[in-house]
């Protein structure tokens, strides 16, 4: 979880300590094409996981990502 | 389908094509053994390299390697050339890795250089050495048309094809003197591998891209044989260049 939240926070450029896993993603306003590619890219590293820009574009609330990479 | 008969006629004449494992260097070793020439097809997927050598048991001679690794697949190189001088090479083994700026990973990008870059420019070394290099030789390095124009996420891709660009233009100069030709070949986008796995980052899809090729995508067999016209003597004025491939993309 942490990991995520910290991984979230560098993929938007915003502080961890900020990251609510019940926000939605379009109320935050470093959440653009730019973070979600790079959220795309970090997990891909970090987690082994390939997720692709539509996966992501599905997700409403922060926590619809995390349950993305718990998969 | 387009005719099956070669345009060019590569009897006795050996090259090396490094990612021939797949997409567009394996077409180009295909074509060339079409064409009737003989093929060092180099990666590092044994099994890859099987089925193509299988196809063309004459003439593709299968190197399993690190195309980074030079002293490694040295040894095969100067076997398979027999004591003679080669005619050419491809360098089509390439990596990519989409990662804009906050997702940068400063050994990603030196792993794509290395691949791309480096490896092309000490192949050509090889190549162009006292026990394999003559006058007539033609070489060839994958560059992209991400190294002419800007593309976000592809800071490290695009930095790695704007040096090949680069790097072709003064090995041009330095081998013209010995009459050994060397050139950049840039695709827009070929489905391949490589870009199966770029898909993924593009929010408009298959769709988009193709929409930004005026005559849709491309195919490997496009780019090897605007690679074998480079290879053969046709080409014998032509060095130092960038060849754009790209439907209209840069148009
Ligand atoms: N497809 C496009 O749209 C496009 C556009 C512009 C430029 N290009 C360039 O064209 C070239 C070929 O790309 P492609 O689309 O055909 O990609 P691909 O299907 O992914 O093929 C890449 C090839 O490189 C080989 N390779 C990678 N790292 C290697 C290493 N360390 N040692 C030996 N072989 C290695 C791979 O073989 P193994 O994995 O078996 O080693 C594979 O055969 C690349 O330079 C690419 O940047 C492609």
């Amino acid at each position: 979880m942490e990991k995520f939240r910290e991984l979230f926070a560098q993929a938007l450029e915003m502080k961890t300590d900020d990251v609510k896993l019940d926000a939605r993603l379009k109320d935050l306003p470093g959440w653009d094409s730019i973070a979600a590619v790079s959220f795309l890219a970090m997990v891909d590293g970090d987690y082994g996981i390939k997720l692709t820009a539509e996966e992501i574009r599905k997700a409403v609330l922060v926590e619809d990502l995390y349950k993305l990479v718990q998969k | 389908m387009p005719s099956t008969v070669p345009i060019f006629d590569f009897s006795d004449r050996r090259f090396v094509v490094t990612g021939a494992s797949s997409g567009i260097g394996r077409e180009v070793a295909r074509q060339l053994a079409l064409s009737h020439g003989h093929v060092l097809a180099m990666a590092r997927r044994a099994e890859l390299l099987a089925s193509l050598a299988q196809e063309f048991p004459q003439r593709i001679v299968p190197c399993v390697a690190d195309v980074t690794d030079t002293a490694a697949f040295k040894p095969a190189l100067l076997q398979f050339a027999g004591g003679a001088p080669l005619a050419g090479s491809v360098h089509a083994a390439g990596i990519n890795r989409f990662a804009p700026l906050r997702a940068f990973q400063r050994s990603e990008a030196e792993r794509i250089m290395a691949t791309s870059l480096w490896a092309g420019v000490d192949l050509v070394r090889l190549l162009c050495g006292p026990e394999l290099g003559t006058a007539g030789a033609s070489h060839i390095l994958l560059a992209s048309v991400s190294g002419l124009k800007g593309q976000a996420g592809l800071t490290a891709y695009g930095a790695t094809k704007a040096a090949v660009i680069h790097a072709v233009r003064s090995l041009a100069r330095e081998l013209a003197g010995k009459k050994i030709r060397i050139n950049a070949v840039s695709p827009g986008w070929i489905p391949t591998e490589m870009t199966e796995e770029m898909q993924r980052f593009y929010p408009g899809g298959a769709e988009k891209i193709v929409q930004e090729h005026p005559l849709g995508l491309g195919t490997p067999r496009d780019v090897a044989l605007l690679a074998l016209y480079l290879l053969s003597d046709a080409a014998q004025w032509i060095t130092g260049s960038n060849f754009v491939i790209d439907g209209g993309y840069s148009a």
